[in-house]
């Protein structure tokens, strides 16, 4: 006599949280739905990287070298990782608000403000605040129903609520916020010292090679050489012209949303109350600070009564039980199964199936 | 023979349900070479472990072993009370299902009334500080020098955490110096100190709060926005459930050491 395991599909938290981001690899990707941009990207730097070692380096390691393809290839490995780390990882969203939270806060804020007569517009929801002996004022979200903390601001495109908010990248195909602004700092850093390196040797080569066999012939030799230094060329401006504006956003530490909107500059406005006022303690803090995790818990395992419920009722999900249901036969397996992709072609979940439709897009 | 067999099998099933773990990995049914348990466990459903195979491989060695049972079955007995009350006593806090069971009981003697929210205070910057104004909801509670403490203690976990300092610095520049591929196998320090705060909250749940009739969660679970105190009325006794604990701060442990009637 046998017992049958029956392997039930497991709803993790990411299917059900609300927001316009793709998650892939069972929730342990996230990114914005628009990735098109970002391919591009990808494309741009495998592309170039790809030609410049299979021709200018082969060349110029003989001739000067054998550093050179090395050191390309270490800024090669670290622009890619940085870039994968700022795509893929959480920037720093601020889960919404579950159903009790919310009536408390709009229970206080009508203590506050008074009851809204019927039919007019209710006035703007904001808390002040003193920091460092300034004035802050916390603006509520109506989206995500919280007092957004102070720098957090609500993208629109992924429709979450990011702490340090800076700005969403198409390019990384993702928001840049608390907790990926460092990795899209050294990407677009070594993006810059990479795009540099690659430019100078290839006018190095077609130098070198050009007094042998002349102009001309070099480039019909290697016409890949053109599309590199073009690429590059145009990379240049833009990147190293990006580079050096987070370089001194990151001295004041200060934000792109906070400068564009101009929190902290101009006459009667505070100065900036985050700001050490020491340019090398502001880049170590912003840089090599501590990293809170992701409190979204993208992973953790819904309750199986959940599994068909929209995301507003995680309230139940957080004063329920633990992921291991009162199913005993098949806690012990539930909570066991490996991150099996081939499972939610099994049984798709029963409500929206956009985020798994998107994150199998994605995968493709 | 095989009333002996039967017998040891009443006797199974009768221990099993005393000790309440009918809904357990039944440990019992796991002594070996034992058909007659193997089929009480595959009947109750109780294993995953393949019974086919065990029996299969039960077959082989059977004559000598059968003997050996039948010998040892006072012996397996004792070994199987000990292994349930070990379970109960011992391995309780890891003991999910079984917990899982006794705080549903919990949960339906107890009502939630109202959830207070204790906000973040700003003052000191972006770092997560929480307010430390008593709530007022929670007058009758608890005392107010006991809540102060708790979030005080909190306060300083925080800070602790977010701390800007020589060692964050030197786990910083290492991971940069690794492209970031340190994390994969080490635990950075935010981290580290946010399991103590689980702990911590875990703690004073059973210790303080539950015997009050409250319950802290985690503000992890909030997203570090707020920290939730769940209030809860008596029906006959002061229970508290379990707050899903996705972040796996395990504080479902809190409701079962709650158990006060006021």
């Amino acid at each position: 006599m046998s017992v049958m395991v029956v392997r039930k599909k497991v709803t993790r938290k990411w299917e059900k949280l609300p927001g316009r981001n793709t998650f892939c690899c069972d929730g342990r990707v996230m990114m914005a739905r628009q990735k098109g941009i970002f391919y591009l990207t990808l494309f741009l730097i495998l592309g170039t990287c790809t030609l410049f070692f299979a021709f200018e380096c082969r060349y110029l390691a003989v001739q000067l070298s054998p550093a050179i393809p090395v050191f390309a290839a270490m800024l090669f490995l670290f622009s890619m990782a940085t870039l994968l780390r700022t795509s893929f990882s959480d920037p720093g969203v601020i889960p919404r608000a579950l159903p009790d939270e919310a009536a408390f806060i709009e229970m206080e804020i009508e203590a506050t403000n008074g009851a809204v007569p019927q039919g007019q517009r209710p006035p703007p929801r904001i808390k002040n605040f003193q920091i460092n002996n300034q004035i802050v004022k916390l603006k509520y979200c109506y989206t995500c129903k919280i007092f957004r903390p102070p720098r957090a601001s609500h993208c629109s495109i992924c429709d979450n609520c990011v702490e340090r908010f800076d700005h969403h990248c198409p390019w990384v195909g993702n928001c840049v916020g608390k907790r990926n602004y460092r990795y899209f700092y050294l990407f677009i850093l070594s993006l810059s010292l990479l795009t540099i390196y690659v430019f100078a040797f290839n006018i190095v080569y077609v130098a070198l090679k050009s007094l042998k066999i002349g102009f001309l012939e070099t480039l019909k030799e290697t016409p890949g050489t053109v599309l590199e230094v073009l690429i590059c060329f145009f990379t240049l401006w833009s990147v190293v012209g990006l580079t050096g504006f987070h370089t001194f956003l990151v001295a004041l530490n200060q934000t792109t949303n906070e400068d564009i909107k101009g929190s902290w500059t101009g006459k009667n406005r505070v100065q900036n109350p985050y700001s050490h006022g020491n340019i090398v303690k502001n880049c170590c803090e912003v840089l090599c600070g501590p990293l809170p995790p992701s409190v979204l818990d993208r992973r953790g395992i819904l309750p199986l009564e959940e599994s068909g419920s929209r995301p507003p009722s995680t309230q139940e999900t957080s004063s329920s039980l633990l992921p291991q249901s009162p199913v005993p036969t098949e806690q012990l397996n539930s909570s066991e199964i490996p991150e099996d992709t081939s499972t939610p072609e099994e049984m798709p979940p029963p409500e929206p199936p956009e985020p798994p439709q998107e994150a199998a897009e994605a995968e493709k | 023979m095989e009333a002996e067999n039967g017998r040891c099998v009443e006797e199974l099933e009768l221990l099993w349900k005393c000790a309440n773990c009918w809904n357990l990995p039944c440990d019992l049914a796991r002594v070996r070479n034992s058909k007659s348990s193997m089929e009480f466990s595959a009947e109750l459903g109780l294993t995953q472990l393949p019974v086919t195979h065990n029996l299969h491989s039960s077959d082989t060695p059977q004559p000598e072993s059968t003997v050996l049972v039948h010998q040892l079955n006072p012996l397996i007995l004792v070994l199987s009370l000990t292994c349930i009350l070990w379970h109960e006593m011992v391995i309780n806090e890891n003991n999910s299902v079984g917990q899982v069971h006794n705080l549903q009981e919990l949960r339906r003697s107890a009502s939630l009334a109202t959830k207070v929210f204790i906000q973040r205070d700003y003052s000191d910057g972006t770092i997560c500080q929480f307010q430390t104004k008593f709530p007022p909801e929670l007058d009758s509670r608890i005392e107010r020098q006991l809540f102060e403490e708790t979030v005080k203690t909190l306060n300083g976990f925080y800070t602790e955490a977010e701390k800007i300092g020589g060692s964050s610095y030197l786990e910083g520049c290492l991971a940069c110096a690794t492209a970031y591929f340190i994390f994969l196998c080490m635990e950075t320090h935010y981290e580290k100190v946010l399991k103590k705060i689980s702990r911590y909250i875990q703690e004073q749940n059973e210790k303080i709060f539950a015997p009050r009739g409250l319950l802290l969660t985690d503000p992890v679970e909030r997203g570090m926005r707020v920290i939730e105190i769940s209030i809860y009325e008596d029906r006959c006794s002061s229970g508290s459930s379990s707050s899903g604990s996705s972040s796996g701060s395990g504080s479902s442990s809190a409701g079962g050491g709650g158990a006060g009637a006021r």
